[in-house]
């Protein structure tokens, strides 16, 4: 029911005053006061959860949360970044020069003293005068370690595709890399151990030219083959005639009787009835 | 501290509020001392607004009953926490805003009318009830019902915040400046709510209202 007037005469302003004046009775104070009273006591009775403080001290670090999670965006970003460069220092450790330099001075048999002075003399004057300083130097104990810093680069630059059996020949290889080279060799040689390990670092097994691999000798044939096998398969071959056939002559036997028995006409049937389509095989009885 | 409490008793309005802000530190700070029966010197001063401003925003007289006793509770159970930045009136009404919000916000779905009877003895509103009914030819106490109703609908259409701010500005009375620390939001944000709300409002009440 709305006013019948055709222009009502109060503000917005005065309509909402209006609500000012819904007040609740005097009778209503008194049971409000009473009510008020028991929630009162029991707050002093009832003890507190645990859980209060910790709701207190988050309302007041609630208000720190933008500087404090912008914090741990950059420290998270910080550590990310520090962790990926971590593998990039230990790349470098792994160069082909530090593998080199620590064969080079391992204790052992290597293949590198079996050079005399003499001949290394001569490869070190023919040479550039740069190159000279490479691992050779090291047995020379030149003392000039700028020069020897720069020569190592190189030696290794020149090095690496006659280990890696690039399309050069081997006489084109400087002599410290073939040293190098056959010192490798050698080493894989004699400790398998360690080539084994050299392998796993950077799969070395690559590196190794085809002369220093004419040159290894594998450990496992050295190992001659003693009577006692010989006795043992003797007596195996009499006990089982059929264990006589060697693996190549029986799989040669059985791909002959594969081809008898089967026609070129039934070979092609039986390829056909083999069909792969999508993502499904159609096996044709 | 000082500096703090300065400036939260320069943002109270008027003298009168001063003073009252003065006489309720007063009270405080016994309260903090040990003697609790200051507490109900300050329920007796605040009860009526506390309650009056919850109602307006509920429309229940039960739910306002109960959440002005809550807020009184809350406001007994921390108040040594109360450092005096603000007025404790200013205090009080924010957890009782709160508190008020909380509740609505929880029961949204639920809205039930329990209205309390329109004291007609109040000159302000035997004037706007006078200036409706004039020559209308309707039964004044179902006008005045009616009325009451229509407003109380058109209250609780507005969203919280709006009806929140519009309770403390138009029905309370506060400044600007109080609804904004009370709502803990800048006065800007106070001036558009209440702008947007008022829209609203005198789109639901064309039929009183003049143009």
């Amino acid at each position: 029911m709305t006013p019948e007037r055709n222009s009502p005469q109060v503000s917005l302003e005065q309509l909402l005053r209006l609500k000012r004046a819904e007040r609740p009775a005097p009778e209503f104070w008194h049971q409000f006061e009473r009510e008020l009273r028991v929630k009162q006591l029991a707050a002093i009775v009832e003890p507190r959860p645990w859980w209060a403080p910790f709701i207190r001290i988050s309302t007041k670090v609630a208000r720190y949360q933008l500087p404090v999670g912008a914090t741990a965006i950059l420290a998270l970003t910080f550590l990310t970044v520090q962790e990926y460069q971590q593998p990039n220092t230990l790349d470098s450790q792994y160069s082909p020069n530090s593998i080199v330099t620590k064969i080079d001075t391992m204790p052992g048999p290597a293949v590198a003293v079996t050079l005399p002075d003499t001949q290394i003399d001569q490869v070190v004057n023919s040479l550039p005068a740069n190159a000279s300083a490479g691992p050779v130097q090291a047995n020379h104990k030149t003392t000039n370690a700028a020069t020897g810093i720069q020569a190592r680069v190189q030696d290794v630059s020149e090095m690496v595709p006659m280990l890696s059996g690039g399309s050069q020949s081997e006489e084109t290889y400087s002599p410290a890399a073939r040293v190098i080279a056959a010192n490798l060799a050698a080493v894989k040689a004699n400790t398998p151990e360690l080539a084994q390990m050299v392998e796993r670092v950077s799969g070395m097994n690559t590196l190794i030219t085809p002369r220093a691999k004419s040159q290894m000798v594998d450990p496992l044939a050295r190992v001659k083959t003693s009577t006692d096998n010989r006795r043992s398969s003797r007596l195996l071959a009499s006990a089982l005639p059929a264990v006589n056939y060697s693996a190549e002559e029986s799989s040669r036997g059985l791909n002959n009787r594969v081809d008898r028995s089967l026609t070129e006409e039934r070979l092609y049937d039986s390829i056909s009835r083999f069909g792969v389509k999508a993502d499904r095989v159609a096996i044709k009885f | 501290m000082d500096a703090l409490k300065a400036i939260g008793k320069t943002l109270v309005a008027s003298p009168d509020r001063q003073q009252e802000a003065d006489s309720d530190w007063d009270i405080v700070q016994r309260v903090q001392a040990g003697d609790v029966t200051g507490f109900d010197e300050l329920t007796l001063r605040y009860r009526g607004r506390v309650y009056g401003m919850i109602y307006n925003m509920t429309s229940n007289r039960e739910d306002a009953a109960d959440l002005t006793q809550d807020a009184f509770i809350k406001a007994f159970q921390s108040i040594n926490r109360f450092q005096g930045q603000s007025s404790f009136f200013t205090w009080l009404y924010r957890i009782a805003v709160n508190s008020t919000l909380t509740h609505l916000r929880k029961n949204k779905l639920r809205t039930f009318f329990s209205l309390e009877k329109v004291d007609e003895n109040d000159r302000h509103s035997a004037e706007v009830i006078e200036a409706l009914t004039d020559n209308s030819g309707v039964e004044r106490d179902t006008f005045v019902k009616e009325l009451q109703e229509r407003l109380n609908e058109a209250m609780q259409k507005l969203s919280i915040k709006h009806r929140t701010v519009v309770t403390l500005f138009e029905i309370d009375g506060l400044g600007h400046q109080e609804i904004a620390e009370i709502m803990n939001c800048s006065v800007g944000t106070v001036r558009s709510r209440l702008h947007y709300a008022k829209q609203q409002l005198q789109s639901e009440l064309q039929p009183y209202i003049r143009k």
